[in-house]
C-alpha cells in the first residue's frame, strides 16, 4: 500500500517522495526526477544534521524550503525522509499542522 | 554589521546569528550567550555545504527553516552569503521572519558596501594605497570572500590557506597625501604619522573583527572626515567611532586598547 497516498491527496501537495537518509528512493508520486530529488535531499539532510549537531540542536525533524519557484517540506521519521512539494501559495506552517493532525488521528502512520 | 546582528540576537528566542560566505567562511556573528567563534566557524562550513547541496536541485531557494529536536536553524540566502539564525524551538517564525528581513536588508547593504570598498581599494593601488585587499582579485573571489573570518578562531583561515593571524602586513596604510582618484570611497592621510596610526588602528581592530578591520577603519575615516585628509587630530573621534560600531564588550575593548598601546 502506498504510504504517500494520504498525503498526495491533499490539495496543496504537488508531489511526494520518500527516501532514506542515504538518498535511496523508496517511493514517489509520479515525479519525473524523484531519484535525483531523493539523492539531493538525502545529502542535504545529512549536512544540515551535521550543522545542527555542531550547534547542539540534536536531530532535524522538519525542514521547510521556500523560494521563487519552490515550496518544499521534508519530514524525518524512522530514518526516512518524507519530501513534499507544495503549492507555493500554501502556508508551510499550516501544512505541518495538517500533517500532525492526520498523524495524531491515526489516519497515517 | 555586527550591530545589526547584535540587535537581531537580542530578540527573544534567538541564541545566535552568523553570516558566512557560500564557501563556508564565517564573516560575522553575534552569539553572546551560547556559541563561540570556533563553534560557529564549524557550523558555517556545514551550513554552506547544506545550502550548496540544496541549490543543486533548487537554485532559486530564498529561505530555509530547519526544526531540530532542540532548536531551529533558519538560513536566508543573500547572493554570495548566507545569513544563519539559531533559535529556540518555540520561536514564532512568522514574527522572526519580519525581523530577519529587516536585518537581511541592512546586512546586504553592509556587505555590498564592503565589496565596493574592496574593489575601490584595489583600484587605488596606483595611489600607493597598499593593502592586503589590493592584491590581485583572483585571490579573493567575489571581492571579499577571505575577508570576513574571525581572527580569534583557530579554525578560521583565509581562502589562501594562511592563518589570519599572519596577515598583519595587510593592514598597512601608505596613502600619504593620496588624493582621491575619483572614487568617493577613497581615503587620504595628511602625513606619515597619520598613515602609521591608521595601520596601527587597523591591526588592533583586526584582533577583534578579523581582516575586515581595514574596511571598517576606512569606513570610519570616511565618516568622520569625509572632505579632508585624515590627521592625528581625528584620532580620538575615529577610535570612538570604531569602538561604538564594532566592539561589543569590555573584553574586546580591553584587547583593542591594549593592542593599540602596545
Amino acid at each position: 500500500m502506498s504510504r504517500l497516498k494520504p498525503f498526495v491527496n491533499l490539495p496543496e501537495v504537488k508531489h511526494g517522495v520518500i527516501c532514506d537518509l542515504s538518498g535511496t528512493l523508496m517511493e514517489h508520486s509520479s515525479m519525473e526526477d524523484a531519484e535525483s530529488v531523493a539523492a539531493v535531499i538525502g545529502y542535504f539532510v545529512n549536512t544540515i544534521t551535521q550543522c545542527g549537531e555542531s550547534l547542539g540542536l540534536s536531530e532535524p525533524t522538519t525542514i521547510y524550503l521556500s523560494g521563487r519557484d519552490v515550496s518544499c517540506c521534508v519530514f524525518t521519521e524512522d530514518k526516512l525522509l518524507w519530501i513534499f512539494y507544495l503549492d507555493p501559495s500554501c502556508s508551510l506552517q499550516e501544512f505541518e499542522r495538517k500533517i500532525k493532525a492526520m498523524k495524531s488521528s491515526g489516519r497515517i502512520g | 554589521m555586527k550591530k545589526t546582528l547584535d540587535d537581531l540576537c537580542t530578540m527573544e528566542g534567538i541564541n545566535g546569528v552568523f553570516v558566512c560566505t557560500i564557501e563556508g567562511e564565517l564573516v560575522a556573528f553575534s552569539a553572546p550567550r551560547v556559541y563561540d567563534a570556533e563553534t560557529l566557524a564549524i557550523a558555517a562550513t556545514t551550513a554552506a555545504q547544506a545550502a550548496e547541496s540544496i541549490s543543486v536541485q533548487h537554485a532559486n531557494w530564498d529561505s530555509l527553516v530547519a526544526n531540530f529536536r532542540d532548536g531551529k536553524l533558519i538560513f536566508i540566502q543573500m547572493d554570495q552569503y548566507l545569513l544563519c539564525v539559531i533559535s529556540d524551538l518555540n520561536t514564532n517564525v512568522p514574527f522572526l521572519n519580519v525581523a530577519i528581513k529587516v536585518a537581511k536588508n541592512k546586512i546586504k547593504r553592509k556587505l555590498d558596501n564592503m565589496e565596493s570598498g574592496m574593489s575601490s581599494t584595489a583600484s587605488l593601488s596606483d595611489a600607493k594605497f597598499s593593502s592586503q585587499f589590493s592584491s590581485p582579485p583572483a585571490a579573493f573571489p567575489q571581492g571579499m570572500h577571505s575577508s570576513g573570518m574571525q581572527a580569534t578562531s583557530p579554525a578560521t583561515r583565509s581562502t589562501m590557506g594562511e592563518p589570519l593571524a599572519d596577515v598583519g602586513s595587510g593592514f598597512s596604510w601608505s596613502g600619504v597625501g593620496a588624493a582621491s582618484t575619483g572614487q568617493s570611497s577613497a581615503v587620504s592621510v595628511i602625513d606619515e604619522a597619520a598613515s602609521k596610526m591608521l595601520t596601527r588602528v587597523s591591526e588592533a581592530l583586526a584582533e577583534i573583527v578579523g581582516p575586515m578591520a581595514k574596511v571598517f577603519v576606512k569606513e570610519a575615516v570616511q565618516k568622520i572626515c569625509p572632505t579632508e585628509p585624515f590627521s592625528m587630530n581625528h584620532l580620538m573621534r575615529l577610535l570612538r567611532e570604531l569602538e561604538s560600531e564594532h566592539i561589543s564588550d569590555k573584553l574586546e575593548l580591553k584587547l583593542f586598547r591594549d593592542k593599540l598601546h602596545r
